[in-house]
């Protein structure tokens, strides 16, 4: 892993300052972050919290492919991608991506190159604990090999 | 060989299981994992059309010849 990216998959509470501090540098005159944070909703259903769960340690292998994606954006410095697993309440932090560039354009556009990607290729699950007591798995991005191939993997609405 | 196939998420709730020990004859395919997988749990079969496999590294391909006996099944991804 260069030292010009971090990245993580930790079942302890983000702290989105630690990216910031990260990727910032003496030429960075932008760092964009963005959390993913669990809301108390879906679809019209009340959720208390959500799970997640990771196939380890390909999850962090797809988060490290992840993050030199967005290196390669041209004008990034750094990047920094960390995931969180476990059970989380809802206002929780369950990932969070920050990158740095010259200028806000290109910072922007590799923060959400990052978190793109991470919801379609990362082998991460969240589960929903509702309201009613259901609990029910999310249904996500397809990740089968004739997606893959097809280019963008396929976004799954019914399974 | 002799598999050893880690299931994950909802893979593993249809199958009620997290692993799952399967003979497949040498040379096994991915695509000839995932059809001794779908007739040893027919549950699992339509799951599977959407999922891939992989081992700790990489997904790999359903075309090829599998070379390790640890394989994870990786249902429809969710995380963000």
């Amino acid at each position: 892993m260069s030292d010009s990216m971090y990245v993580s998959l930790t079942d302890a509470p983000l702290v989105e300052a630690l990216l910031t501090t990260f990727v910032g540098t003496p030429a960075s005159g932008a760092v964009v972050s963005f959390a993913g944070v669990v809301r108390d909703h879906h679809e019209g259903r009340s959720v208390l919290r959500i799970e997640y769960a990771a196939a380890e340690p390909l999850a962090l292998a797809k988060l490290a492919d992840v993050a030199r994606e967005g290196l390669a954006v041209p004008g990034v410095h750094r990047v920094a991608v960390v995931h969180r697993t476990g059970l989380l309440e809802v206002g929780e932090a369950s990932v969070i991506v920050a990158a740095s560039a010259a200028h806000r354009a290109d910072a922007f556009a590799a923060a959400r190159l990052l978190i793109d990607r991470i919801k379609e290729v990362v082998p991460v699950w969240k589960r929903e604990h509702f309201a009613d007591g259901s609990r029910e798995w999310a249904p996500g991005f397809s990740v089968a090999e004739a997606d893959r191939g097809a280019g963008r993997p396929q976004e799954v609405r019914e399974s | 060989m002799q598999f050893r196939v880690t299931l994950h998420a909802r893979a593993a709730d249809v199958a009620e299981a997290r692993e799952v020990r399967l003979d497949v004859p040498d040379p096994a395919t991915g695509a000839d994992l995932k059809r001794a997988l779908a007739a040893a749990c027919p549950p699992l079969a339509g799951l599977l059309a959407s999922s891939a496999l992989a081992n700790d590294r990489e997904y790999l391909s359903d075309r090829e010849v599998l070379e390790q006996s640890d394989v994870h099944v990786i249902p429809p991804v969710s995380g963000g």
